[in-house]
């Protein structure tokens, strides 16, 4: 994982602002619900709703639909291969930077 | 990517982790310690006053309200410093700072109606013609008075209870739903001991600031923080 970093490392998936702002807010807490991600986020429903689906279909996010009495209530949550891949652009970023600073010196 | 372009966006994931750690940050276990702490306290305080009525403590022997005093006011110690040092310990094994903006905003956001409190329990523990303390303390002059509660010594638990909820409302606009269920819980329970439960002082505080708090610690823990990165 030294050598130089290519377009190809960067997830896609992750790398969208929004999509890395709900990861990255997903990745410290076991799970958060919908309303509670979009007011932190200040995000529209149909922009969270809209990158919500982009990561649950990449299988980096799980998406429970419940009823609290007459309410329906979404839950969101990291799945295992969500946090992987949001390490690994960690991971990415950190070798960027590492590369600058040595081109810097 | 360029360098510039991945150090502002790890900037940027750092801010969102750290103000999102706030969630994960509730106080599960100090809730818990500080809630049983307060009922001990009442069980304590009925004990020695054979009341429910929290302001009948001021017609005990002085020796027993400086005993009493000394109780509550460690106890609030207690609490605090052990809510303070593990959430402080929680914070650092997640890899934050404890002392990170969001956190002390959130303290910030206390403040304001922790010194109402303090004003209002003054006023009411001791009623004085404070402009005349004032004038004296600036004319250097000696004033000696024999302390009188003061008027509507009942209200202090109620007051209590709706100025933490406020302070517990504004801190947690920060965080997630729940210290802000929690806190209208204390709001609520404060209204309703002003209006009609004001002479049950002590049975508020077991109520609030020892059931309230319980519950709070054991929503966090098996709910909230449940499968929590660690």
């Amino acid at each position: 994982m030294n050598g130089p970093v290519t377009p190809e490392d960067i997830d896609p998936i992750i790398h969208e602002r929004v999509r890395l702002a709900i990861v990255s807010t997903l990745a410290v807490v076991a799970e958060m619900s919908f309303n509670e991600l979009k007011q932190g986020l200040s995000l529209t429903d149909g922009n969270l709703s809209v990158h919500a689906r982009t990561l649950e279909e990449a299988g980096y996010l799980e998406i429970e639909k419940t009823f609290r009495g007459r309410k329906p209530h979404t839950t969101m949550r990291l799945t295992p291969k969500g946090r992987k891949a949001f390490q690994r652009y960690l991971a990415t970023l950190q070798r960027i930077i590492a590369r600058g600073r040595k081109g810097a010196r | 990517m360029e360098p510039d372009d991945a150090l502002s966006r790890m900037r940027e994931i750092q801010r969102i982790m750290e103000r999102t750690t706030l969630c994960t940050l509730l106080p599960g276990s100090p809730s818990i310690i500080g809630g049983a702490l307060a009922v001990v306290g009442c069980i304590v305080n009925f004990a020695v006053l054979g009341s429910l009525d929290f302001a009948q403590n001021a017609a005990l022997p002085p020796r027993q309200q400086v005993a009493l005093v000394a109780m509550w006011v460690g106890i609030a110690g207690v609490a605090v410093i052990q809510a303070i040092v593990l959430m402080a310990r929680l914070a650092r094994r997640l890899g934050f700072d404890p002392l990170a903006r969001p956190m002390r905003l959130a303290l910030l956001s206390l403040t304001p109606t922790l010194v109402v409190a303090a004003v209002v329990t003054v006023k009411l523990l001791l009623d004085v013609d404070y402009l005349t303390v004032v004038r004296a303390a600036i004319r250097g002059e000696a004033l000696a008075f024999t302390w009188q509660p003061g008027r509507g010594l009942e209200y202090i638990v109620p007051v209590w209870m709706m100025c933490y909820g406020l302070g517990i409302y504004s801190a947690g606009l920060f965080s997630v739903r729940a210290p802000r269920v929690l806190a209208w819980a204390f709001v609520f329970a404060g209204a309703l001991g002003l209006l009609f439960l004001a002479d049950c002082g002590l049975l508020l505080i077991a109520l609030s600031f020892g059931l309230f708090h319980i519950v709070f610690g054991l929503v966090v823990i098996f709910k909230l923080q449940r499968g929590a990165p660690a």
